[in-house]
């Protein structure tokens, strides 16, 4: 999986400007709870009732969908999902199971396990080891 | 290595797997049976493989002891386990009157249990080893009777047809594996073969009939190439009967399909050959499942047409 | 709000460690042992005979055909459709033929219902018997114990479930009964077995495993009780019958073939 250059740079990019909005909201919240508020009554809370600025807000949300962009830009090998782009890449090799060839969809029909002639195949093997000498 | 990677690598090789893969997986078998038996479905199903492999390569002794355990897992009287007890009676008989002995208990098992399918499968493979073809025949249409919707039963007997030569009937069975598996592009391939042979064996070259058989195996090996991309048999075939059709011999009246369309498709599976057999022959990354001796009949193909 | 921050219960701790503990490791223990009385019980589910197999394959059969009637000629379609209707209608592949007339048998003479039957009963029997075996324990022991304190308010509503056997409109709800308490393990233990017994269904999994080594065991029912497979097979035939379209998918492929290159 690799990923583009351009997409490389807008994730790195996002991701920055993500930490960063999360980090202004942190700050914000500190500063609000570190200032005593003006009617210095015990029982409204310094937090509620308090909202983040838009600014913040905006950071955040745009941040978010640039990584979102980013990361679904960046280029990955989509599963086939049709049959015929499945099974052509079974039967082609292009998808491989372990570095190995997956065995087709219908092989089990024309193979026909339950039918297995163990004999003639014994006989084939022996055959083959005597060629082999 | 772990019980999956193992079973991954019996899954990957066929049923009829060359000798010397046959080797390879075969030898395998002192490390798989030392694992610890964990009784997972997976290490179960790696037995079985591995007793057919072990059992090709005539390895009696591994054989027995996976049967062994085997069974000591399931007990003697499931139907699977017996029809793996049977494929080692089989393979292990010295000689005939063995053999007829084997037939005999799977027939008065099948007398006790008539729903007992694993053996009555055994049971038609050694009747057709046997050279009782006839007999196989009318055992699997019993068995059919009974389970019409097995395709597995139903493309053994198509094969069985086949070797009899009774090609309608070959062709009807396979159409029933279609209205079981209506996906299976290498079904859809064998009747375009089957079509391909009984267009063959007509006599009067170039008479109706045999264009219309060409084109049945024609429009078969054209759907398989449709459900399945860059299929190199469908190709093959498309190649084979299209280069048949464009014959000289044939009279345009008789088609229904135009001649530059089947022109077009030739040139189509040409195309796709070439690039599948240099591909191969490169060892392209994208290649390596085709068969080498398919690739090179392919080649031959090509050679002899252009 | 103001809350009610007072209503101190003296406990004893012996209490919490010699009611709150037996009851929950009793609970467990006997949900692990209901787990193996089940796979004891359990008894595999009869295979099929002979004839009932060919009455239902042949049954799926047509509808085989049906579904996939696009995939094979025409002509293979038609003789395949008028064998099948002509079979479905006269009933050959029923069970017993003679049958096709009578009204459907009562499903509870039925021996393959009846065994079905058994399995559930025993089940619920594994499910009842340990429960009000618990319950009458605890009712003789522990009834009207309050032994625990929820580290949590809770609204008003929850006093039903939590002091079920404690008569005291006062108290907290905070505070949870004895009885309440083996009803929360009751229902809540179901992760606790999950964990202890690998899966929440361990019991059916080591059956499938068996029965993935049979794979003719045809064990489940296509036509459930109380269904008459007669009826069934001439509806089948009739839904055949009425199948006039046919649409060949190899016809026009060559074109479909040539369009996509």
């Amino acid at each position: 999986m690799t990923r583009s250059l351009p997409s490389k740079l807008l994730i790195a990019f996002s991701s920055i400007l993500l930490a960063h909005a999360c980090y202004s909201a942190h700050e914000h919240s500190l500063l609000l709870s570190s200032t005593p508020s003006p009617h210095d009554s015990p029982s409204a809370t310094p937090i509620s009732g308090t909202t983040l600025p838009l600014d913040i807000t905006l950071e955040t949300l745009i941040s978010v969908s640039l990584l979102l962009v980013g990361i679904i830009s960046s280029g990955w090998e989509l599963k086939p999902i049709s049959l015929r782009s499945y099974a052509g890449g079974v039967e082609s090799g292009r998808i491989l199971l372990d570095g190995k060839k997956v065995a087709g969809l219908f092989d089990g029909l024309e193979e026909r396990p339950g039918f297995l002639d163990v004999r003639k195949q014994r006989k084939e093997f022996a055959d083959w080891v005597k060629t082999q000498g | 290595m772990s019980v999956s990677s193992l079973l991954n690598r019996f899954r990957s090789a066929s049923a009829y797997p060359a000798p010397s893969e046959s080797l390879s997986l075969s030898q395998l078998a002192p490390s798989i049976l030392n694992l610890t038996i964990t009784d997972t479905p997976e290490q179960w199903a790696l037995y079985e493989s591995l007793l057919l492999s072990t059992l090709r390569t005539a390895d009696d002794t591994s054989a027995r002891l996976i049967l062994q355990r085997l069974s000591d897992r399931f007990g003697n009287d499931n139907a699977r386990i017996m029809a793996l007890q049977g494929i080692y009676d089989e393979a292990t008989a010295t000689n005939q009157s063995q053999l007829e002995e084997v037939l005999k208990n799977y027939t008065e098992v099948l007398k006790a249990d008539p729903t007992n399918i694993p053996i009555a499968k055994r049971r038609i493979t050694l009747l057709h080893h046997l050279s009782k073809k006839s007999e196989a025949i009318s055992a699997l249409t019993t068995l059919i009777d009974l389970n019409p919707t097995d395709a597995e039963s139903w493309s053994q007997l198509a094969q069985f047809y086949f070797e009899v030569s009774m090609y309608p009937q070959a062709i009807y069975c396979l159409e029933e594996v279609l209205l079981i598996l209506p996906n299976a592009y290498n079904v859809h391939a064998r009747l375009g073969e089957i079509s391909f042979v009984v267009a063959e064996g007509l006599n009067g070259s170039a008479s109706k009939e045999v264009v219309e058989k060409l084109e049945a195996s024609l429009r078969w090996y054209l759907r398989s190439v449709e459900l399945c991309d860059g299929y190199l048999r469908g190709y093959y075939g498309i190649k084979m009967v299209t280069g048949k059709l464009l014959d000289s011999k044939i009279s345009a009246g008789h088609r229904t399909i135009p001649e530059e369309k089947v022109n077009k498709l030739n040139s189509i599976a040409t195309v796709q050959l070439n690039d599948i057999v240099a591909g191969s022959e490169k060892g392209g990354k994208g290649f390596v499942g085709y068969d080498s001796a398919e690739v090179s009949a392919a080649k031959d193909l090509l050679a002899a047409t252009s | 709000m103001a809350q009610v921050v007072g209503q101190q219960i003296l406990r004893d701790p012996a209490l919490f460690y010699w009611i709150l503990f037996p009851i929950t490791i009793v609970m467990i223990l006997t949900g692990v042992l209901r787990h193996y009385a089940t796979l004891l019980l359990q008894s595999a589910p009869k295979p099929l005979e002979a004839k009932a197999i060919r009455e239902q394959k042949n049954y799926l059969h047509g509808i085989n055909l049906r579904n996939n009637a696009n995939q094979i000629p025409l002509s293979s379609f038609a003789s395949r459709k008028s064998y099948l209707v002509q079979a479905f209608q006269s009933g050959s592949f029923l069970k017993d033929p003679d049958a096709k007339n009578k009204p459907p048998a009562n499903p509870m003479s039925d021996p393959n219902g009846m065994d079905a039957m058994m399995n559930m009963m025993k089940g619920n029997m594994m499910m009842i018997v340990p429960q009000t075996v618990i319950m009458g324990w605890i009712n003789a022991f522990f009834s009207g114990f309050v032994i625990m304190k929820l580290p949590f308010p809770l609204t008003i509503r929850f006093k039903s479930m939590l002091q079920s056997g404690v008569m005291t409109r006062d108290m907290d709800v905070r505070w949870v009964s004895s009885l309440s308490w083996y009803f929360l393990c009751l229902f809540g233990l179901r992760s606790v077995f999950t964990f202890i017994l690998g899966n929440d269904n361990a019991a059916d999994q080591t059956m499938a495993q068996v029965q993935q080594m049979n794979p003719q065991a045809n064990t489940q029912q296509l036509f459930g009780p109380g269904q008459d497979p007669a009826k069934m097979y001439l509806a089948e035939a009739e839904n055949l019958e009425v199948m006039v379209q046919h649409e060949f998918v190899l016809d026009g492929i060559e074109d479909r073939i040539l369009a996509r290159v």
